[in-house]
């Protein structure tokens, strides 16, 4: 019997490391592409992100004049170009659309361009909202910030969207005289959500506003012979993450790690299950096999194992070259430092068990829908289902928060396979009675999915539905 | 070697074999002729064990294919219509996959090998793989396959169907060879004068149905006719009409024809 169930397996392996399609799922997509599809998006973002901070963001000012210390910081803080009034009239007079019924104030700027102004616009939409000058309070002005006719907001989208200027800051028309009073005077900022450059400039932008808020809020407590702390009742003076590194690491891969396991445990073999029994049946083998003197039981095993092995080799490879990326290759090549990840001996032993039969499971419903298909097209169809149905769970888990997970739900499997594998990267284990319920589980399912595969195996009806 | 009583298969409501009986003796080589769709492949499959009659029985090598077919299979040596060789597979690592399903091994097996691919003139393409062989050389690799084990009886399933004429001459002395070594042989086809030269007894099936059997010589002489072609005729276009027609005149007469 086991020199049967060998040759089997040995023939499938042959078979597999053979062709072409095989070794690309079970090699080269989990090694290389697998990690730089995972690599390419964050270390872009961050190089993005990165460039973007250094670039010079163009920022029009609309509405009423700008306090001069406001330009004068802007110019020492550095990094912003405002838009001269001149540039802004000649683009509202190409554009033939710009109404500006307020008397356009001309604020000298140093940083960038000079001059800015704008008219205070009827019946505008604003997109952001705060207060220069001091702390928040409604601003008392003749016209309010960000107040924007249809066509004047259509124009300034017109423009951000265009890339021509990043910010739009727009004060309230009676601005100087709140500056005066030292009252607080309303800003409202538009920006263009969907670009980068944009955003960037509303949160740097943004920072520095503050910064000046504090500094200008500080001298007038000064004025007045009142030190800053006065409104400062707390002083932050750090943040720090005492999450250990290994807790940070094992968190990372356990968004991502369980999600792999899953779905290459589906993937990584599916070109051998189809081969192994709906290919035989198309290249008319299945029946030639199914008249030799050795039991079916051994027939079905030899393939079986012949599936679990690849995608077993197709998940370890894949997991490897995940953690390897994710720990070392992706901080070296963001300029940070590796990370690394703490997880016991006996807590590995139990993520490879748990891994082991869960492929086992999914390589005996592989082979089932395999045995049952009439075509290799058809086993496919089945294959790309099964993957989908395995995905939806785990992609909810890589971003849901599932503190308390009932103890029922270890009996489903996928779901107490995410959960276990999460939780031993994470470096805490859900107790005895969730492992064995797990365990319990996979070894009933798989078991009751080879017997299914087995009896398809020496059904006639099924064998020669072609 | 072969015997079968009363065979039946049922697909549904549809009748495909129908009380099928007949016998092969050792060495002896017995054709079952018929059109396509009359019933061959079925018996056949019955017989090879890959499929359960409905009704009847039929033993291979004193075995029952139903209860017994492990027994039947290790004494069994089968060859399909189609070859079905795994293509990225060397002629000789398919040999030996299924010499290794038949419980051989070691030496043993690789002298086996070489022996039947020098006795079928492929000893030079050992170690090539079969997806780049013609359709005749597929099928002389399953032929090689089908007697690995040195089995009792021999099924084969259309052996020439697509061959080229010299193809189709090996197949037919390999048959005879076969018979010569004292192995029963049972082969279907619709190639009446490879079956003629070949056969010791045929049985024409049509509808499932046998409707007579005989040596070539017997059948022709029973419907008077002097080849087993125009025998072959005669049934299928009796049978046949009065299959379509609804009339069963010519299955009554078939019916107190079968031996």
């Amino acid at each position: 019997m086991w020199s049967k169930i060998r040759a089997v397996w040995s023939r499938e392996l042959l078979d597999t490391v053979r062709d072409k399609r095989t070794v690309y799922m079970m090699i080269l997509l989990p090694i290389v592409i697998m990690p730089v599809i995972m690599m390419v998006g964050p270390v872009v973002m961050v190089r993005q992100q990165e460039a973007l901070q250094e670039e010079t963001a163009v920022v029009a000012f609309h509405g009423g004049s700008v306090p001069a210390e406001l330009v004068a910081f802007l110019e020492t803080a550095g990094g912003f170009a405002v838009e001269s009034a001149a540039a802004a009239e000649g683009a509202a007079a190409a554009e033939g659309t710009a109404t500006a019924e307020g008397a356009a104030t001309a604020a000298s700027v140093g940083a960038g361009s000079v001059g800015a102004g704008g008219g205070a616009v009827d019946g505008g939409t604003v997109a952001g909202g705060a207060v220069v000058g001091g702390t928040a309070g409604a601003g008392v002005g003749a016209r309010a910030a960000g107040d924007f006719s249809g066509e004047d907001l259509a124009r300034w989208r017109e423009r951000l969207a265009g890339g021509e200027i990043h910010l739009v800051v727009s004060l309230s028309e009676d601005a100087a005289g709140l500056w005066a009073a030292e009252e607080p005077i309303p800003v409202e900022l538009l920006y263009y959500g969907s670009s980068n450059r944009s955003a960037m400039a509303l949160q740097r932008f943004e920072a520095m506003l503050q910064a000046f808020g504090a500094q200008v809020g500080a001298a007038r407590l000064a004025q007045r012979g009142l030190p800053p702390e006065l409104v400062q009742p707390f002083q932050v003076t750090g943040t720090r993450d005492v999450t250990p590194r290994e807790q940070m690491a094992g968190r990372m891969l356990g968004m991502f790690v369980p999600f792999f396991i899953v779905v290459w445990a589906v993937m990584g073999g599916m070109y051998t299950a189809i081969d192994a029994a709906a290919g035989e049946k198309e290249r008319n083998s299945l029946e030639t096999l199914v008249m030799v003197p050795a039991p079916t039981p051994a027939l079905v095993l030899g393939k079986f194992l012949a599936v679990m092995t690849v995608t077993l080799v197709a998940v370890m490879l894949l997991i490897g070259s995940s953690v390897g990326s994710m720990l070392y290759i992706m901080p070296k090549l963001l300029g940070a430092e590796a990370m690394t990840v703490s997880v016991q001996a006996g807590h590995m032993a139990l993520l490879f068990v748990v891994m082991a039969l869960f492929v086992a499971l999914t390589s005996a419903v592989e082979l089932g829908l395999s045995v049952y298909s009439k075509s290799y097209r058809e086993a496919q169809a089945y294959m790309t289902a099964l993957a989908f149905l395995v995905m939806l769970p785990s992609m909810y888990l890589m971003f849901a928060e599932t503190e308390a997970v009932a103890v029922w739900t270890y009996l489903v499997p996928v779901l107490n396979v995410l959960f276990i594998v999460r939780d031993v990267l994470e470096g805490s284990l859900p107790g005895a009675a969730p492992v064995l319920l797990t365990l319990g589980s996979l070894v009933a399912t798989a078991g009751a999915a080879l017997w299914g595969t087995q009896r398809a195996f020496r059904n006639e009806r099924v064998i020669f539905r072609t | 070697m072969i015997e079968v009583s009363g065979l039946e298969k049922t697909f549904g409501r549809r009748t495909v074999v129908k009380n099928v009986t007949f016998t092969v003796e050792q060495g002896e080589v017995f054709g079952l002729l018929g059109p396509n769709g009359a019933g061959k492949t079925t018996t056949l499959r019955m017989l090879s064990t890959s499929m359960r009659p409905t009704r009847g029985t039929a033993r291979v090598a004193g075995y029952d294919v139903v209860r017994e077919s492990e027994q039947v299979r290790a004494r069994l040596g089968v060859l399909p219509t189609d070859p079905g060789l795994y293509g990225r597979l060397t002629a000789a690592e398919n040999l030996r996959f299924y010499g290794r399903l038949c419980g051989l091994g070691g030496a043993e097996l690789e002298r086996r090998i070489d022996e039947l691919l020098e006795w079928l003139g492929l000893a030079d393409f050992k170690n090539e793989r079969t997806e780049h062989f013609s359709k005749g050389m597929r099928q002389k690799v399953a032929l090689a396959r089908a007697v690995l084990h040195a089995p009792q009886v021999l099924i084969l399933d259309e052996p020439t169907a697509g061959l080229d004429v010299l193809a189709a001459r090996s197949i037919i002395e390999f048959i005879r060879q076969s018979k010569a070594s004292g192995r029963s042989v049972l082969f279907s086809s619709h190639y009446l004068l490879e079956a003629d030269r070949v056969c010791d007894r045929v049985a024409i099936i049509v509808n499932g149905e046998i409707c007579t059997m005989g040596t070539p010589a017997e059948v022709c002489r029973e419907v008077g006719v002097d080849n087993l072609e125009d025998a072959f005729a005669y049934w299928v276009e009796t049978l046949g009409a009065s299959e379509s027609g609804g009339r069963r005149a010519g299955s009554k007469e078939a019916g107190s024809r079968v031996v």
